[in-house]
């Protein structure tokens, strides 16, 4: 059984995603970025770009953003947050 | 009956002609209302998330100097007053300009300058002549990303050419459609150690992403604090036209009867009238 940890993407509008997932793979300023489960906590700037998410069920949803952001990681919880396109 | 027939068919007349007014402005309220409602609910838990966010690497960073964190030595205070623009809004207006006032009566009128945002508070602030450093009319409850930047950045520029050394909001927090509760917060300057202290890897380095950072808090601070003030004056307005609707509804039933009794009673009285003269002719 693989780890999971629950991510969240927002914008200013609306929540894009919110779930449980095994990994991440977000665009950050310095590269694209994996977050697995047990990350220490972490705050990231996000460029646009494709964020991935591998669900628990092995499903993969890729999301294009077109806005900057900010990515948090804390306990488990990895949150998205996306400033105005 | 003391009333013509007349009067009262004019009475009516009026009435349901306020009676479509209200009706209408009711209509227009509840659309507007659901609009501001809807981004006010979409950014809510953006908000929060990024507000527990910047608490947490803030305690952690709270060397990183931005200007925001650090005060000035200005003894003035900015108070930003956000009212509506036009009236029919039940106590809307009343109730935050009266908390405004407490304030600016608590700090010292000579030490308070106000931005205006809605033109109730501008008039109102001019009749009592504090001292306005810039207003913004004309929005009608209307949000726009555009106007919270610009707002942003004159209270931002206010405080840091130090024309201010603190920088407070007042507005009416929307809780639900009946509970709007004056409010006044904070906006600057930013306030250090809220939150529990996390270490975070950074990338790029703290400092940067704190820099990155503060304008996008202020900027979402403001775009809440301008929705909930938006959304509590819109569903002010729906409520006070849905009273004066109800009320039109129920002063035109009265009406009605009123009138169906006094033309009966015209009809009786003429019928008793040429009964009795009958009556008379026949001796």
């Amino acid at each position: 059984m693989e780890k999971i940890f629950h991510i969240d993407i927002l914008t200013p509008q609306e929540t894009i995603y919110s779930g449980d997932g095994v990994s991440m793979v977000a665009p950050a300023q310095l590269g694209y970025l994996g977050i697995l489960a047990d990350h220490a906590p972490l705050i990231a700037n996000i460029l646009p770009g494709k964020i991935t998410v591998r669900e628990p069920s092995g499903d993969l949803r890729e999301f294009a953003v077109k806005a900057k952001g900010i990515l948090e990681v804390f306990s488990n919880n990895a949150s998205i947050l996306l400033y105005n396109a | 009956m003391p009333q013509n027939l007349r009067q009262i068919k004019n009475r009516i007349r009026v009435i349901d002609n306020a009676h479509k007014v209200t009706s209408a402005m009711e209509m227009i309220s509840v659309t507007k209302l659901n609009r501001t409602e809807k981004l006010l609910r979409g950014f809510k838990p953006y908000f929060l998330k990024l507000e527990t966010l910047f608490n947490r690497i803030i305690s952690d960073q709270n060397k990183l100097s931005s200007p925001f964190f650090a005060g000035n030595d200005s003894k003035d205070i900015c108070l930003c007053l956000i009212s509506s623009d036009s009236g029919l809004c039940g106590v809307h207006n009343a109730e935050i300009l009266r908390f405004a006032e407490e304030f600016i009566k608590s700090k010292g009128a000579e030490r308070v300058k106000v931005v205006a945002i809605g033109r109730r508070g501008l008039n109102h602030c001019k009749k009592y002549g504090y001292q306005v450093l810039s207003s913004y009319t004309g929005l009608n409850g209307r949000y726009s990303d555009n106007l919270c930047d610009k707002i942003v950045s004159d209270l931002a520029g206010i405080f840091l050419n130090g024309k201010a050394g603190e920088v407070f909001v007042a507005y009416t927090d929307f809780k639900t459609a009946l509970i709007r509760r004056p409010t006044l917060v904070k906006f600057l300057n930013l306030e250090v150690g809220k939150g529990v202290e996390t270490k975070y890897l950074t990338e790029p380095e703290a400092g940067e992403v704190v820099k990155g950072l503060v304008p996008k808090y202020l900027f979402a601070k403001m775009r809440l604090i301008l929705l909930e003030a938006f959304t509590a004056e819109h569903s002010a307005r729906t409520i006070a036209m849905k009273m004066a609707t109800d009320n039109a509804e129920e002063l035109s039933t009265k009406l009605l009867l009123l009138r169906n009794k006094v033309r009966q009673a015209n009809i009786t009285q003429d019928m008793l009238e040429i009964i009795s003269s009958a009556e008379a002719l026949k001796g």
